[in-house]
């Protein structure tokens, strides 16, 4: 069979959109970003722009998809400031967080995924000014957490629930993220913490110790709240009678 | 009906007969065969975007597939898997780089859901790992940005390259 002298560029669109939707978006992006003018168009459509995943699977574990600092630097210095404003979800590993959440500015992101957790990131997460004043703030509507679960810290769980809401003050969603089945790291306090409070949110999923919590949790502190995904360790009956009708 | 054959003609004017369950796999022959009413038996199907080659590598591949069930449906949140092509696809996919894109562009045009699949998971996997650099020469891409484009890409570049 005779060579053909089809090629790259007589692919229609079209064609080259079924291809790239093999491709996780993130791959899609490092290979394309820069390439010429015809293909940055279509990769900066909302299907690889919109919601970005630095995450990936392996033995068991959420880990960082990219290992190479030379790949990261070139989504922080050149892919991510490109496309800023198309992305309106993030899915980030802790560990990397910092450092992508401060490429670019992102005006329409309002999903954050944070995954691996630990009392240090936490920390990250209620102090960097630019951030907890900003995107923070004003924009993020949608939080996924998942603690680190090799760590299984019970404090960072409850650092987490104590400041979300002053830092996050515009939530409608918050979802505590099993990433593992070994290790659920549940909400364990003996005194309902009045930090824990929204005005706005809607959705709730998280795990919790025992059945008080539970009750604390519907005691109209949560006013807006529809949807509540709960998953208790214990059902013991409380020893305090707990004031969680709203009058 | 098993065994019946149809008629099958690429641009360049070759002939070839084709067993109609083999050839219903194009969802766009199987279109021209039951709404339009072709009588199988006579009318000759024109298939003017498909010269004799790919065309016989087309057949080569449905008669290989032909007792496949009907590929699923598409799913926006399907696990994205290029690792699942067949053995007997790879090989037969080993064709130079103009052929698979010619073999993407019939599938297409036959609306034949399969071999558009493989084809196009072939070339995405050509694709992981490259760097921009080496997407422009695999597939011979020409950089249209304009100098002043270039340079700001460069600079960029060699901040990335020194940090």
């Amino acid at each position: 069979m005779k060579h053909s002298c089809v090629e790259w560029n007589d692919l229609p669109d079209e064609i080259l959109l079924i291809i790239f939707k093999n491709l996780d978006n993130l791959e899609v992006l490092y290979s394309f970003e820069g390439v010429n003018e015809r293909l940055n168009k279509i990769i900066h459509d909302p299907i690889f722009t919109r919601h970005l995943n630095f995450l990936k699977w392996s033995s068991n574990k959420l880990m960082n998809k990219f290992s190479s600092n030379v790949i990261h630097d070139r989504f922080c210095l050149q892919i991510l400031p490109e496309i800023s404003t198309k992305i309106k979800w993030l899915d980030l590993e802790s560990s990397s967080m910092k450092y992508i959440l401060h490429a670019a500015d992102y005006p329409n992101l309002f999903g954050l995924g944070v995954y691996n957790i630990e009392k240090q990131t936490a920390g990250y997460l209620f102090t960097d000014e630019r951030l907890s004043s900003g995107i923070f703030k004003n924009q993020i509507t949608t939080l996924v957490i998942a603690i680190d679960p090799c760590r299984n810290d019970l404090s960072t769980m409850e650092k987490l629930c104590n400041h979300i809401f002053t830092v996050f003050i515009n939530l409608t969603h918050l979802i505590f993220y099993e990433s593992s089945y070994k290790n659920t790291v549940r909400l364990l306090f003996e005194f309902s913490s009045p930090k824990l409070y929204s005005s706005t949110l809607r959705v709730l999923n998280i795990k919790v110790q025992s059945f008080h919590i539970c009750l604390y949790l519907l005691d109209g502190r949560f006013n807006p709240l529809h949807t509540f995904s709960i998953e208790l360790a214990n059902i013991n009956r409380p020893g305090e009678e707990i004031e969680n009708q709203i009058k | 009906m098993a065994g019946h054959k149809i008629k099958l003609q690429s641009s360049d004017g070759d002939t070839f007969d084709v067993e109609v369950e083999i050839a219903k796999q194009s969802a766009t022959i199987k279109t021209m065969l039951e709404d339009l009413g072709m009588d199988e038996e006579e009318d000759v199907i024109p298939l003017p975007n498909v010269n004799s080659a790919i065309l016989k590598k087309v057949i080569q591949w449905a008669t290989h597939h032909k007792d496949d069930p009907p590929p699923p449906e598409d799913d926006e949140n399907r696990e994205k898997n290029t690792n699942d092509i067949s053995s007997w696809d790879q090989d037969f996919l080993k064709v130079d780089q103009g052929t698979l894109f010619e073999l993407i562009l019939a599938a297409n045009y036959l609306d034949i859901k399969g071999l558009l699949d493989v084809t196009c998971k072939t070339v995405a996997n050509m694709i992981k790992g490259k760097t921009p650099e080496e997407i422009r020469r695999t597939f011979n891409i020409k950089n249209d940005f304009t100098p002043q484009e270039e340079e700001q890409i460069k600079k960029e570049n060699e901040w990335c390259e020194e940090k």
